[in-house]
């Protein structure tokens, strides 16, 4: 398993990665009115990394994730926007992201791809969806918050009648 | 004239005149006298397991006002079924349990819940003073975590050994499945089941109309009747075909493992070869399908 690990670290990778054909939908965002991020962050307007810069963005603190490094820019690509970037500065499109979140969470990416850690639907024989990172945990908070249970069972001496 | 007294003949005439004015009464629907004579659902023939389809079909619409799509898929061959939750995932939030209600159809009013969420303070396995109760505003909770509970699937399953008129036994795939209609009531099963994981129809389950899902296996989620005992089975409703229990979707957490244990390849055999695994009460030899693990660490 470790030596999996390594492999497929020291694979060099191309400048837009796109690895193995996985099952994944595509992170809300692509589908959402903010993207492409291009719309505002022209090539030539890039941020120079201020969170909550002109008071957009003000909800993506990273508090919680990756400290002590707080650069937008450790994930974004700052020449291109509308990809992720590795910490080798390859460009990672969002629909792969979870090679960007793989790069620290190794054990966790690992596991994910052989099925022992996040969430699948669909056939135990055959095509499955696979949930990719972001569509359970918020990528600039990513500690699940807590949830109201659903309701305790009914104790037989309630039920008595 | 001399006035006619009633004797003892004419009484026992009159009362077996009575006796047989009820049964026959009560006969007229004809489904009851051919649920009464109905076989094993195993020893039945494929026209007799399609007559007996087409008689719950009429009764489930009788009583619910919905049809019903009964299926009798068999059992897919080479599979053998295994499940693996991950403990140190799940949150207790209890989404699997009303999942499993749900698609099993359960009776909500007396509630029967083939899952069980045990909570037990982080540190040990105290298994004996494990809560399902718990009831906080969130989860999870501080110094805590959940273990849910449901049928192992046992490779030894007490409850088969100990059901007096076999109508539950354990199918080519590792699952025990119960025969609805032979099941006598006596719940031995439930005593001999180490895991509480069978449960008894105190009365006629009650089901909420628009909550009712009329996709069922004769094995499996169809409509039980009072007097009953149920328990899961993996879905086989879904597995049969192909697809993922109920639960399994369910969980937000990601935490429920499922599949072929035949097939090197599936995921479950990649989690029994590659973590340390947990079988509940595994002194006692029931030999678990179903395993919890931890994927600790980033």
């Amino acid at each position: 398993m470790l030596g999996f690990g390594l492999a497929w670290l020291s694979i060099p990778l191309p400048a837009t990665v796109m690895e193995e054909e996985l099952q994944v939908e595509p992170p809300e965002i692509l589908s959402s009115l903010l993207f492409p991020c291009t719309q505002c962050h022209e090539r030539e307007q890039r941020p120079d990394n201020p969170v909550g810069h002109a008071g957009f963005h003000t909800d993506k603190s990273i508090s919680g994730h990756g400290e002590p490094t707080k650069s937008c820019f450790d994930c974004h690509n700052r020449d291109n926007l509308d990809t992720l970037r590795l910490v080798g500065g390859e460009e990672v499109a969002f629909e792969q992201l979870h090679l960007l979140c793989g790069q620290c969470h190794g054990k966790i990416h690992i596991a994910w791809k052989a099925g022992a850690y996040g969430k699948r639907i669909g056939l135990w024989n055959g095509e499955k969806r696979y949930y990719s990172c972001t569509e359970c945990h918020d990528p600039h908070r990513p500690q699940f918050s807590r949830v109201k249970p659903d309701s305790a069972p009914v104790r037989p001496e309630e039920t008595l009648r | 004239m001399k006035k006619r007294h009633l004797t003892r003949r004419d009484t026992l005439k009159l009362g077996a005149l009575g006796i047989t004015a009820t049964l026959i009464q009560n006969c007229t629907d004809s489904t009851t006298v051919q649920e009464f004579l109905q076989r094993r659902l195993r020893e039945m023939s494929p026209e007799e397991v399609a007559e007996t389809i087409e008689r719950l079909k009429q009764k489930y619409r009788d009583l619910y006002g919905v049809d019903f799509k009964i299926q009798n898929t068999s059992s897919p061959e080479g599979v053998v079924f295994g499940f693996a939750l991950d403990i140190s995932r799940c949150i207790g939030c209890r989404r699997c349990v009303y999942a499993c209600v749900r698609e099993n159809n359960q009776s909500r009013d007396v509630q029967i819940h083939w899952i069980r969420v045990l909570r037990m303070k982080k540190g040990g396995f105290a298994l004996e003073s494990a809560d399902h109760y718990y009831d906080p505003e969130e989860v999870p909770e501080e110094g805590y975590f959940y273990l849910p509970v449901q049928c192992q699937q046992c490779e030894h399953p007490p409850c088969v050994k100990s059901c007096p008129v076999e109508a539950t036994w354990k199918d080519s795939n590792g699952v025990v499945v119960v025969d609805y209609d032979w099941c006598i009531g006596c719940r031995t099963c439930m005593a001999a089941c180490p895991y509480g994981a069978r449960h008894f129809n105190w009365n006629d389950p009650v089901l909420p109309r628009d909550e009712i899902n009329t996709e069922v296996h004769l094995y499996g989620n169809r409509p039980r009747s009072k007097g009953v005992v149920e328990k899961c089975t993996f879905c086989l409703q879904r597995s049969r075909e192909g697809r993922y229990p109920s639960c399994v979707e369910a969980c937000p957490a990601g935490a429920r493992k499922f599949g072929n244990l035949l097939d090197p390849e599936s995921e479950i055999r990649y989690i029994l070869e590659n973590y340390t695994v947990y079988r509940l009460k595994e002194d006692l030899n029931t030999e678990p399908r179903f395993w919890y693990y931890v994927t600790h660490g980033w």
